[in-house]
C-alpha cells in the first residue's frame, strides 16, 4: 500500500518483510527510507513531546504532595539535577519524541518512563551520586517480559535507548 | 484464608496467603503509582527506602504487602487506589536470579491471618534489574479496581468506623 503525502513530497509505503512484519517506510523520490531512520522532521508534528516538556513534567512531579507517600523521601536536588540534564541533552528528545514520558519520584529518585506495548524503558536517577542511575530497558511479549536489562544512565545510552524504543514503536 | 504450610524455613513457620488461589489486594497509597481507568504502574510494587549518608534504611521488610480483601486494607492504610492480582499469578513469576517464584506469606502467620507480603522481591539498591523486572511483571498482570468503586468502597469503610460504638 502506497499513500502519497503531495504536499510533503513525500509518499509512505507498507510493505510485509519475509517475516511478515509490516513496516512502515517513506519514499522520497526514488529513496526509501524506514522509518526508525528517518528524520523527526518527517514524522509529523502531532504529539511530540520536547526536553523542555519533560523538564516541566519533572518540576510537577517533585512539587505534587499526591505522587508521594507521606513519610517518604522525596527526590533528591542530585536526582533532579542529574534527570534534567540527560533529558535536556539527548537529541531525540531535544528534536521532539513521538512517546510520552511518565515521570514520578520514589525513594528519593526521579523517574521517567516511556512505554509503548513491546518495549519500555525506565531511566531512574538515584538521590546521590554514589546511587548510580540506570536505564531499565524490556522487550514484552503479551504481559510478559521477555528480555530486559540495564545500563548506566549516560547521555550517551539513553539516547540509544530511545532510539532502539523508537523502532517497533512508530 | 491463610493455612499452615508443611516447609519450615529456621524456626520461621512460613504460612501461604491464599494457599488455593484467589486474588489478593494491593493498597496503593500514591497516585504515582495508578492512573485511572486501569493503569497499575511498576511502582506500585517497588519496596520502599530511603537513603541516609550513603546507606540505605529499609522499610517495607517483609516484602510487598498485600491483604486478603478490598475492605481489610483499609486497617492498615488509607489506599488511593486498590490493584487486585491473582495469587497463582503472582507463584507464577520467578526471580531470575534467586530461581525462586515469587511467594505470598501470611503476615502474622496465623490461618486467619488477613495480611500477607510478597516474597522474594529484591529492593532497587540490592538488586535494580530484578526489582524493575518483577514490578513491571506484577504491575501489568495486576488489575486496578475502578474509581467509583473504591469511592464507594472507601466511603462505606469510613461510615462503618463512624458509626462503631465507642
Amino acid at each position: 500500500m502506497t499513500l502519497n503525502l503531495n504536499d510533503a513530497g513525500l509518499s509512505v509505503s507498507v510493505f510485509a518483510t519475509p517475516t511478515h512484519w509490516a513496516v512502515p517506510s517513506l519514499v522520497n523520490g526514488s529513496k526509501r527510507i524506514r522509518i526508525d531512520d528517518a528524520p523527526d522532521s518527517a514524522r509529523g508534528p502531532s504529539t511530540r513531546e520536547f526536553s523542555a516538556d519533560i523538564v516541566r513534567k519533572i518540576d510537577v512531579a517533585c512539587n505534587d504532595p499526591e505522587s508521594q507517600d507521606e513519610d517518604e523521601a522525596g527526590p533528591t536536588e542530585h536526582a533532579v539535577r542529574k534527570a534534567k540534564t540527560l533529558i535536556e541533552r539527548v537529541v531525540p528528545l531535544r528534536s521532539g519524541f513521538h512517546i510520552s514520558a511518565r515521570v514520578t519520584t520514589v525513594n528519593g529518585t526521579v523517574r521517567i518512563t516511556w512505554e509503548t506495548p513491546n518495549r519500555n524503558i525506565r531511566l531512574v536517577c538515584g538521590p546521590s551520586e554514589a546511587t548510580h542511575s540506570y536505564i531499565y530497558w524490556e522487550v514484552l511479549a503479551g504481559s510478559h517480559s521477555v528480555q530486559h536489562g540495564t545500563v548506566p544512565a549516560t547521555v550517551k545510552e539513553l539516547d540509544k535507548r530511545l532510539r532502539w524504543l523508537r523502532r517497533t514503536s512508530v | 484464608m491463610a493455612e499452615a504450610h508443611v516447609s519450615l524455613k529456621g524456626s520461621t513457620v512460613r504460612m501461604k496467603l491464599k494457599p488455593h488461589g484467589g486474588p489478593v489486594y494491593r493498597a496503593m497509597l500514591r497516585g504515582a503509582c495508578f492512573k485511572y481507568p486501569d493503569k497499575i504502574h511498576p511502582e506500585a510494587y517497588i519496596r520502599r527506602e530511603r537513603e541516609q549518608n550513603g546507606t540505605w534504611v529499609k522499610k517495607d521488610e517483609k516484602g510487598v504487602s498485600v491483604a486478603v480483601s478490598q475492605k481489610s486494607l483499609f486497617k492498615y492504610v488509607e489506599p488511593k487506589a486498590i490493584g487486585e492480582i491473582e495469587s497463582e499469578v503472582v507463584r507464577a513469576i520467578r526471580n531470575p536470579v534467586k530461581n525462586v517464584a515469587l511467594e505470598i506469606l501470611a503476615d502474622p502467620p496465623e490461618p486467619d491471618s488477613e495480611h500477607g507480603n510478597i516474597t522474594d522481591i529484591p529492593y532497587v539498591s540490592e538488586d535494580r534489574d530484578t526489582a524493575e523486572f518483577l514490578s513491571g511483571e506484577l504491575a501489568r498482570n495486576s488489575k486496578l479496581m475502578g474509581e467509583r468503586e473504591f469511592n464507594m468502597l472507601r466511603d462505606g469503610v469510613k461510615e462503618g468506623h463512624n458509626r462503631r460504638p465507642e
